[in-house]
């Protein structure tokens, strides 16, 4: 079962195509990879599909659903959900908090239950908490639970942003750039973390990353992008074989 | 022929906007300070003038000169005291601060110059010439003429010096600017004193048209934040456009329909822009970096 | 029982005991001014300080609910009760009017826009004289009738009685903000204000949210309007300009934004401290001035801000306490 299509995806900003005509195709529960060198418009195509850009031309499909000119709120509902290459974590709230409102649209209470402390509500927030424990733990952040996000090491907070994500009890998540600035092992780690996530909760992950070694073990399938352009795609082995993935990679006299 | 007196006054008008807005919008370019304390600078200016033309007996150019001057080390001072401890701070607490410095300076106006509106009294405010049957005064062909000798000396002090071109480096990235070697604090101090030094100018041009007063400042400071965020805040050229099109916009509707909307024409004005356009006339595409 | 609820009881049972501690009329008169403050200051604080909304535009707000209690209570013969009502609802929905334009903006371009929203306003009560009354103002606003509690008649000419009247609206608004705060939708706000593009990419309504903030914060002015005319008795245009709407910024940053208490004492601490350095004379704004930018420098938090900081973790307790409370 397909749950993302890309259809000819294009956004041009002034006269620069960030994206061209790219088409790609995600199945539930694969690990799929973007790679691309630097501004060849991998995290464009994150903002197209989650909507916080509106493609020039082309579509994008959840679950067979045209999902491309709908605001990001929307598409949250639908099930995708991603992290940032620059952390926007919610930096003034505790840690719990910010995986709380990750989990906003299944927190049922009324404002009413709050006004009236209902004992429905008190049931609700225990349940959400204990749940936005639990996702903490596997990720090893419980201890930082009731500390402000902004006071979170790098690494942790890279990791908080993915727990917010899946908060929201996502079918396709993606993740942007999850290993950037983590050491060897810390990578190893993650890249352990993100099979189990997988296993653990039937997502789907779509990930863009620029740690070629994550990439190649963990990634099903790859699409290699340059300017914008799609130029490969198949399996690591594939890919890395690939004469115009080298290419866009070190240049062309190492094709 | 009518319209036409409108039409100058409002070029008049947009003069005024314009000198106050390109010191308003190059602080902001560079330091990103909304400088909510500029109009005090302006009424300052306006005084000093005054003050010069009185007590030191000198004439109108020097009372200018004295105004221009005074200005431009009271823009020093508000750099050093004021913008530089400010550095790095978030929205809010910058506009707050200059709120406060706005009121301080303010009333340290009324408490100096006492409340009640001066006029600046020079030979130029008396003697009208006629063009092509058109009456208008020498001094608002001053103000004219000295508003676009100094939109032209601006322009090429940007393009021609080193400083300039620090500048505009400056309002294009800052750490980048700082890592190819440009020393920051020198640029801010420049840009502060060449914003206070242009609404220095532009209130001792107005003091022998308007009323000198400890509040004229302010009036005009609200007016000149429609005209930055018109043209974009911290573009140049927008800033001149937006002074020009509000100037003429209101004196036109103040003429020609009722002189109750002159205050409101500005805001009128950037109500519908930013419901079309978000991040002013001029702003190139500017979407937030995910 | 949480040991925030403890602090809020202390602090109401503070408050009412206020009139009978204070005989003073003056200072009775400026409690009655301070508290109707704590209404405008809740309401900026829940757009500015959790929603991260900087507003400039407060006045407005409490210019529309002034006038509409004005308009409807002189020229039309409405009672108190239906007036305030109708206050709080039509600044309500003047806050709609502005959220519209103000959802594409950020920084700078708010504030800016929501000063020419107050101008605009304040031009409009000005200039609209066949509605209005224009620079007049309109005046011989009733108090609110009074009514006999048992044998004890109850008259809101007197300070001391207005401040019930008074008290018993903070008191309703302080519980609507402290439930709305504790919901998921105080959560929703909060995310706005830390980061709005993570916020919608987590599935929340920029739109109904921030529109909601800016409704609901002038939805609070309107009820402080009304009840402001309804005591001073009088309404004109020059109460409801910017200066106006930058004394209510500063309560709630002073007090320190998005927190429930800081509003509270920023609007308390502020008007008692205006009023008691009028002994100042023409220096009282330079000082005041030159308070501002100090604080600002120094603690751009607030002062409350300021205390909290040192005393982390706040909001992390009350969750904690979400669990032992079980």
């Amino acid at each position: 079962m397909s749950i993302l299509k890309l259809k000819d995806l294009t956004i041009k900003f002034g006269g620069l195509i960030a994206v061209n005509a790219v088409s790609l195709h995600v199945y539930e529960k694969q690990i799929y990879s973007i790679i691309g060198p630097n501004g060849s418009g991998k995290t464009t195509i994150f903002n197209l599909i989650t909507g916080i850009y509106t493609p020039t031309s082309g579509e994008v499909m959840i679950q067979d659903e045209v999902t491309s000119g709908h605001r990001p709120d929307y598409i949250s509902k639908k099930g995708v959900s991603r992290t940032f290459q620059n952390i926007r974590l919610f930096k003034n709230l505790s840690v719990l908090e910010n995986v709380l409102i990750g989990s906003h649209n299944h927190i049922k209470t009324k404002f009413i239950d709050v006004l009236l402390q209902t004992p429905r509500k008190k049931t609700i927030e225990r349940q959400s908490v204990e749940r936005a424990r639990y996702l903490l733990s596997i990720f090893d952040l419980e201890q930082f639970a009731d500390q402000r996000a902004a006071n979170l090491p790098y690494g942790p907070q890279r990791k908080l942003e993915i727990v917010r994500a899946l908060a929201s009890a996502p079918k396709l998540l993606l993740l942007d750039e999850p290993a950037a600035g983590m050491n060897p092992n810390e990578t190893e780690d993650l890249m352990q973390l993100i099979r189990r996530v997988r296993n653990e909760f039937d997502v789907t992950v779509l990930l863009v990353e620029h740690d070629m070694g994550l990439v190649m073990q963990i990634s099903e399938y790859i699409t290699v992008l340059d300017h914008g352009m799609k130029i490969a795609q198949g399996t690591a082995a594939e890919v890395q074989n690939n004469p115009a993935v080298i290419e866009a990679y070190l240049g062309k006299e190492s094709a | 022929m009518l319209l036409l007196q409108h039409l100058f006054s409002g070029i008049v008008l947009g003069c005024t906007y314009t000198l106050f807005s390109l010191g308003l919008t190059l602080i902001y370019g560079i330091l990103g300070i909304v400088n909510y304390a500029h109009g005090e600078l302006y009424m300052f200016g306006a005084f000093l003038a005054f003050y010069a033309a009185l007590i030191l007996k000198v004439n109108y150019f020097m009372a200018v000169v004295v105004a221009t001057i005074g200005m431009a080390v009271l823009g020093y001072i508000i750099e050093r005291a004021a913008f530089r401890p400010l550095r790095g701070y978030d929205d809010t607490s910058i506009i707050v601060a200059t709120i406060g410095l706005s009121i301080f300076m303010q009333n340290l106006g009324i408490m100096i110059f006492g409340p009640d509106p001066v006029r600046l009294e020079t030979v130029t405010a008396d003697i009208s010439v006629n063009i092509g049957g058109l009456t208008v005064g020498l001094q608002r062909i001053i103000v004219v003429v000295v508003t676009v000798a100094l939109i032209v000396a601006l322009n090429l002090f940007s393009q021609k010096t080193r400083m300039g071109k620090a500048m505009r480096a400056c309002a294009q990235d800052l750490t980048a600017a700082k890592m190819m070697g440009i020393n920051i604090n020198k640029v801010t101090i420049t840009t502060t004193i060449i914003g206070a030094a242009l609404a220095g100018i532009g209130g001792a041009l107005v003091a022998p048209l308007y009323l000198v007063s400890p509040v004229m400042g302010i009036k005009v400071c609200t007016k000149a934040f429609a005209v930055v965020i018109l043209g974009g805040l911290g573009n140049v050229p927008g800033a001149i456009f937006g002074g020009f099109l509000v100037g003429i916009a209101e004196s036109i509707t103040a003429g020609m329909i009722s002189s109750h909307l002159r205050d409101v024409v500005a805001f009128a004005i950037l109500v519908v822009a930013l419901l079309f356009k978000p991040e002013g006339l001029f702003a190139k595409h500017m979407q937030e970096k995910v | 029982m949480k040991k925030e609820f403890l602090v809020y009881i202390a602090i109401l049972v503070v408050a009412l005991m206020f009139p009978v501690l204070v005989d003073d009329v003056y200072i009775m008169h400026t409690g009655v001014l301070a508290f109707i403050y704590i209404l405008l200051a809740t309401g900026l604080n829940l757009l500015t300080g959790y929603t991260g909304q900087l507003s400039l535009a407060h006045a407005s707000f409490f210019g529309v609910g002034a006038y509409t209690s004005a308009i409807l209570t002189v020229t039309y013969g409405w009672g108190f009760w239906p007036a305030i009502i109708a206050s709080a609802v039509l600044a309500g929905v003047c806050g709609i009017f502005l959220g519209f334009p103000a959802l594409k903006l950020k920084g700078p371009y708010l504030v800016m826009s929501t000063i020419g929203f107050v101008h605009i306003t304040h031009e409009l009560f000005l200039n609209w004289v066949s509605v209005t009354r224009g620079p007049m103002g309109i005046t011989g606003i009733d108090f609110p009738p009074g009514f006999n509690l048992g044998e004890f008649a109850v008259d809101f000419s007197n300070p001391h009685h207005y401040f019930y009247l008074v008290l018993f609206w903070v008191v309703i608004v302080f519980i609507f903000v402290y439930s709305l705060i504790n919901s998921k939708m105080g959560r929703g706000l909060k995310a706005i204000r830390e980061n709005d593009i993570a916020a919608e990419c987590l599935g929340i309504n920029l739109k109904s949210y921030k529109l909601f903030a800016f409704s609901i914060g002038a939805l609070f002015a309107g009820i402080a309007g009304s009840l402001y005319v309804h005591y001073i008795g009088y309404v004109s245009p020059d109460s409801f300009t910017l200066a106006e709407s930058i004394n209510i910024l500063v309560m709630v940053i002073l007090g320190g934004m998005g927190t429930l208490l800081g509003p509270i004492f920023g609007a308390v601490g502020i008007t008692f401290l205006l009023e008691n350095m009028r002994f100042l004379a023409e220096y009282r704004l330079i000082i005041y001035g030159i308070i501002l930018m100090l604080i600002m420098f120094f603690a751009p938090g607030g002062l409350m801000g300021y205390v909290l900081k040192f005393t982390a973790g706040r909001n992390n307790e009350k969750l904690k306490m979400v669990q032992e409370d079980e």
